[in-house]
């Protein structure tokens, strides 16, 4: 909680402007009633007319100075509230750019995404809201008891033992309360994840005529929602009443006992006007005030996420004092590096040994989850070895300077995740400032030209969320523009070619030949053919390099990769349609 | 994929069709989902006015309390019965308030649970070509904000519009009863309170759905960016996409700034109209008082106390407009698609298909998705039972859409397509598509459910037996058995925790487990390595045995093996027969494509 004001501090004058301008309304409620009061009292009664003005004048000046602070007070309170979710945005944003690969490895985007919308927002709404509203009430409340004791003191106390009950048992009613809505929130999830899910699936859901199945599914999740709200509903509705009503039965008791003074001529029956308005406005207060400790639970839970991500280790970062690496050769080398992913049980790499020469190419072959990936993942250090040591140009990786390292790599992933931009700001991803020419020259190189300048707006074609769908192989194809955009000393091609179809492949790899040279390259490839070319070939097995060489000399000593060459050759994984069209194997109109 | 695009885009807007609803009939059509509980909701109104009337005579009874008793230095048991009766009033005030929120709750819920039970119920019935147009983000949006709108208008807004309008109405009168001279002047800045209102609700309104616009796109940018933050780091773009970050922060709090900057105007002329309306009765009051003496202090306390109770509800009367807006956008919304009806429909005297031995004949079908372009010709070919049937061709040549005519997915546009001699249009669906077709994707899904209950997606009452048989047969079981719940292992979202093979095998073990006569297989073009693709293909190999099976067909190694290969090209079928005789026409197109293709593997490659 300690913590959670901290995100105040920067803006301390804006909390204070706040506070001093909740004091001064709840001042000025006070003065409206007294004024009313003293109308009744002193020129009503003794039929003093000339006063009345004055007095009217008081009260226009006294609202157009709370309408003056309302106006301040609600601007400047969201104004606050926005500041804060900025600096905890930024703040969660600026650790995401620095979390390694191996955060995101057990995260989902949802998820994510959820702590920095929803929990964020249940942040802002608390520091800026419902403190800054608890300060105003709490402030009401003084103020109103403080000017009822100095009106009446026994009035004040019949006012006061209903104002604490209300309080305290608001509190305590809105503390089960909450529990059931956090249930409520999970189930709503559930909900979505249910509707989401057979939505998503409808192909299958219709082709097995499974609806009735589905809407089962969904009717099960809303009814249990269904039933959630009610209970919460009921939970509070049926208690609630007790308190609601105890504002007007003390409104009532202090007409009583007011009423028994004023006949006895203690007090005056202006008195008794004004200290009812005051302890209208004071349990309106409370009662806010029990109303607003609800979302203390959630913002404490809300609150709790947020530091847990804020608090995450940054365990890869470029040391104090980093080896300047200049212009790299792109010499690499493995010694002995084991890995081991942290929720896995065996090791992913086993005590490899490798040397890459500058210049020289490497592909990697083996089966899904030999290894490979993780391999080549080491080299621009997005994660480092549980043992052992990566080595570029002789500097171990850990001691360089991590954005010098990987500015000089050029990666295409398995996915060729794309952005919402245009196709000419994607190729240009990792060199903002490159040119145009340069954008065409890279994807001329990786096939992608052709089909750009086909599209209805060239290089200026909004692509992602957005804009329009591209297929697999056209993706593929800007991811590899991208990196070759890069002009990167080290390439990594990680399963770059699979999507695209064979003619464009075979294009692909002239071209990808072409700008290997004078590039240390490393290859993933399930189809051999990719990778037979390469300078060195190095088969994965669960994690151990378990034969090595060229082409020749593997496919001579008769290991696994023999194996898989012929395989390949007899199954002849080339496929038929993708020889038929131009463009890719798009065979499922996407839905 | 250009072409697919355009098409998508001209039937997306052919599907928009349904004009613009009037307002009355798209209320009066919103109106009936409360039919079912109209007595209930008419019940509760009457709770809400019996509590509007009990409070406003409050004021009523403090007056007299002042005026009658105190002032008049009258404390005896008529006094006390007085107040008695207001603790009465007051039990039964809160009495009704408890019970008309635990009703309104279950109006809500109830209407709630309508609304989507029937609009999941209609979507589920939807034909393909509506999922084609409609994204899962937008039909997303109608089950949640749509119908949550929906539903808080028709209990909760339209509970607090009759609780304001009653309780203004109440309160004038109260007012009038009381004072009629002073009823007027109380009320005078009231119009400067509405006008102001007036003018900056729908100012605001407007300026809330720049704010959500701009939201939404900071939340698409985020999303992307943490989906993509590998490649940010992989291409150190850490400080581009941090002050891109920034920027997009920062539209969205300037937005918002803007909004609030003319919210905040709202508060002070609430406050300013209502001071200036208890001034003006004060000034008024004091000056008959001391004149004529028929009014009171008691009757000044009232009016104070009315005047505050009618500000609140007129201020948030002024929002209703703006409420009705907004419910009547997302009723069109939620309207279009309940009106949206189903391409593909029984026939009233439809009948359960027998399970059939699998033959399937297409006579002269001809098919266009949007009624202009053709996209299948005059099709005409007889798939024997338990024959494997190769559809080739290139993207966009018909293979898909042949294969989702035979699910009847779509109908045709000419022509008929009979399995075992049915036209399949006279059977049911579910009795087609249930028992006698099953369909392995391309892009395997799998359902966030335990493993078990995917296999079994088909045939929900299978045993674990099955199951478990079903799963060996698709080389799967070895790899379920080993995780830690085995087959009780609950799939994350779409399957992410298993790779695309395994999730390919999976969705082979839930056809296996379907065990229909008819298969509908579409070969997998992505990468999986060699070991994995070697169980798939044996998989396959199981599951198509003793079935006609058509297969869009990728690899080689399937089409050579197919009795039957279907050359498709444009929409028509150029040429069909098997591999050998295709291949034997020296200048066919089959033979032309198997030679570029033998080529191509020779020039350098495997």
């Amino acid at each position: 909680m300690k913590r959670l004001i901290g995100f105040l501090k920067p803006h301390r004058w804006l909390v204070i402007w706040l506070a001093f301008l909740t004091l001064g309304l709840a001042a000025l409620l006070t003065i409206g009633p007294i004024v009313t009061g003293a109308i009744v009292d002193e020129v009503i009664a003794p039929q003093r007319f000339d006063l009345l003005l004055p007095y009217l004048a008081l009260l226009l000046a006294v609202a157009a100075l709370r309408a003056l602070f309302q106006f301040f007070y609600s601007r400047d309170r969201e104004r606050l509230g926005q500041h804060v979710v900025t600096d905890i945005r930024t703040a969660l944003y600026r650790k995401l750019l620095a979390l390694p690969y191996s955060f995101y490895d057990n995260e989902q985007t949802g998820r994510l995404m959820s702590r920095i919308s929803s929990d964020v927002e249940s942040t802002r709404i608390f520091l800026a809201f419902i403190l800054i509203d608890s300060i105003n009430h709490v402030t009401t409340v003084v103020v109103m008891l403080v000017a009822l004791v100095r009106l009446n003191l026994l009035l004040a106390v019949v006012a006061i033992i209903p104002t604490i009950v209300s309080g305290v048992t608001l509190y305590l009613l809105y503390q089960r309360w909450h529990s059931i809505n956090r249930r409520i929130h999970e189930q709503n999830a559930v909900v979505s994840g249910v509707l989401q899910d057979s939505l998503a699936g409808i192909k299958v859901v219709k082709s097995f005529a499974q609806e009735q199945q589905e809407e089962d599914k969904y009717l099960r999740s809303v009814q249990a929602l269904q039933k959630l709200h009610i209970e919460a509903n009921d939970g509070w509705y049926t208690r609630y009443p007790f308190i609601g009503a105890i504002p007007r039965l003390m409104q009532l008791a202090l007409i009583v006992v007011g009423g028994i003074q004023v006949v006895d001529g203690v007090m005056s029956l202006g008195t008794l006007v004004a200290s009812i308005s005051f302890t209208g406005l004071m349990l309106a207060a409370v009662n806010a005030l029990g109303t607003q400790l609800t979302s203390l639970g959630q913002t404490a839970t809300a609150a709790v996420r947020i530091f847990e991500m804020l608090d995450e280790p940054v365990k890869i970062r470029t040391p104090d004092t980093p080896v300047r690496l200049g212009q790299i050769k792109g010499d690499i080398r493995f010694e002995n590096v084991n890995f081991k992913y942290a929720t896995a049980k065996a090791n992913t790499l086993k005590n490899i040994t490798l040397h890459v020469p500058a210049g020289t190419s490497l592909a990697l072959v083996g089966a899904t989850g030999a290894g490979k990936t993780t391999l080549a993942h080491l080299v621009g250090r997005f994660y480092d070895p549980t043992s052992g040591r990566v080595l570029i140009d002789g500097h171990d990786v850990r001691t360089v300077d991590l954005d010098e390292l990987r500015r000089q790599i050029g990666i295409v992933a398995q996915d060729s995740l794309l952005f919402s931009a245009t196709i000419a700001e994607n190729i240009a991803f990792g060199r903002p400032n490159a040119t145009r020419q340069d954008v065409e020259r890279a994807a001329h190189l990786a096939q992608a030209h052709e089909f750009i300048a086909q599209l209805p707006e060239g290089y200026d074609t909004l692509i992602g969320e957005r804009g329009v769908g591209l297929s697999g192989g056209q993706r593929q194809r800007i991811a590899i523009a991208r990196a070759i955009l890069l002009d990167p000393k080290i390439l990594i091609l990680d399963d770059s070619m699979s999507a695209v179809d064979a003619e464009t492949e075979r294009l692909l790899q002239a071209a990808i030949s072409e700008v290997m040279r004078g590039r240390t390259t490393i290859l993933i490839a399930h189809r051999l053919s990719t990778v037979e070319k390469a300078d060195h070939i190095v088969v994965l097995q669960e994690g151990e390099i378990v034969e090595q060489g060229t082409s020749e000399t593997l496919t001579r000593s008769g290991g696994y990769y023999r194996r898989v060459l012929e395989l390949q050759r007899m199954t002849s994984s080339e496929s038929m349609n993708a020889v038929l069209s131009q463009a890719p194997a798009l065979v499922v109109p996407d839905v | 994929m250009l072409r697919g695009m355009t098409r998508r885009v001209r039937r997306t807007a052919e599907a928009d069709a349904p004009p613009p609803q009037p307002v009355l009939k798209t209320l009066r059509r919103l109106f009936r989902y409360l039919g079912p509980y109209k007595w209930r909701m008419a019940g509760t109104i009457g709770l809400y006015m019996l509590c509007v009337a009990i409070a406003q005579i409050y004021p009523f009874i403090d007056r007299l309390l002042i005026d009658q008793y105190i002032a008049a230095k009258r404390i005896d048991g008529e006094f006390y019965l007085v107040v008695l009766s207001a603790v009465i009033l007051h039990v039964i005030n809160y009495a009704a308030f408890g019970i008309r929120t635990l009703s309104i709750v279950r109006i809500s819920q109830r209407v709630l649970f309508d609304l989507r039970r029937q609009l999941f119920h209609h979507i589920q019935r939807l034909s393909f070509n509506f999922f084609e147009s409609w994204p899962v983000g937008k039909i997303m949006a109608r089950f949640q904000s749509d119908v949550t709108t929906l539903n808080d208008f028709l209990t909760n807004q339209v509970a607090s519009i009759f609780h304001d309008a009653v309780s203004a109405v109440v309160v004038i009168a109260f007012m009038l009863v009381i004072d009629a001279g002073l009823a007027v002047v109380a009320l005078f800045t009231l119009p400067a309170l509405v006008g102001a209102a007036m003018y900056l609700r729908p100012r605001m309104h407007a300026g809330w759905e720049a704010v959500r616009e701009y939201a939404t796109r900071f939340n698409i940018f985020l999303a992307e960016n943490i989906a993509g933050m590998r490649v940010i780091q992989a291409f150190v773009r850490q400080q581009v996409n941090f002050q891109q970050f920034i920027d997009a922060n920062h539209k969205v709090v300037e937005r918002w700034m803007r909004v609030i900057s003319l919210s905040a105007w709202l508060g002070p002329i609430v406050e300013m109209t209502r001071a200036f309306g208890l001034a003006a009765v004060l000034y008024v009051a004091a000056h008959q008082i001391g004149a004529t003496s028929t009014l009171t202090v008691g009757t000044l306390v009232a009016f104070a106390a009315y005047i505050n109770a009618l500000w609140g509800p007129i201020s948030t009367f002024t929002n209703s407009y703006i409420v009705l807006q907004a419910t009547l956008a997302s009723a069109e919304k939620v309207f279009e698609l309940l009106d949206t009806q189903p391409a593909v429909t029984d026939a009233p005297d439809a009948i359960a298909m027998p399970r059939v031995k699998g033959e399937i004949v297409f006579d002269h079908v001809w098919f266009s998705y949007d009624g202009s372009r053709v996209a299948l010709k005059d099709i005409n070919l007889r798939i024997a039972p338990g024959q494997l049937a190769a559809l080739v061709g290139q993207t966009g040549s018909g293979k898909t859409t042949i294969a989702s005519l035979i699910s009847r997915f779509y109908d045709v546009t000419q022509g008929r397509i009979l399995i075992d001699g049915l036209d399949i249009r006279s059977v049911t669906q579910e009795s087609l598509r249930r028992q006698q077709i099953a369909v392995v994707l391309q892009e395997p899904f799998i359902f966030t459910d335990t493993i078990a209950n995917n296999i079994r997606y088909g045939r929900p009452a299978a045993s674990m037996d099955e199951i478990i048989a079903a799963a060996k047969l698709a080389n799967c079981h070895e790899f379920i058995d080993k995780l830690p719940e085995g087959y009780n292992t609950l799939a994350h979202e779409r399957g992410a925790q298993f790779s695309v093979g395994q999730r390919q095998l999976i969705s082979i073990a839930r056809a296996i487990l379907a065990d229909t006569p008819i298969l509908i297989l579409d070969e997998a073009t992505s990468a999986v390595d060699t070991e994995t693709e070697q169980l798939i293909q044996q998989a396959l190999e199981r599951l198509m045995a003793g079935r006609t099976a058509i297969v869009i067909a990728h690899r080689l190694s399937t089409i050579r093996k197919a009795d039957q290969i279907i050359v498709l090209r444009e929409g028509q079928i150029v040429e069909i027969g098997n591999h050998q005789t295709l291949v034997s026409k020296a200048d066919g197109y089959y033979a032309r494509l198997v030679r570029a293709q033998v080529a191509g593997a020779h020039s350098g490659r495997t």
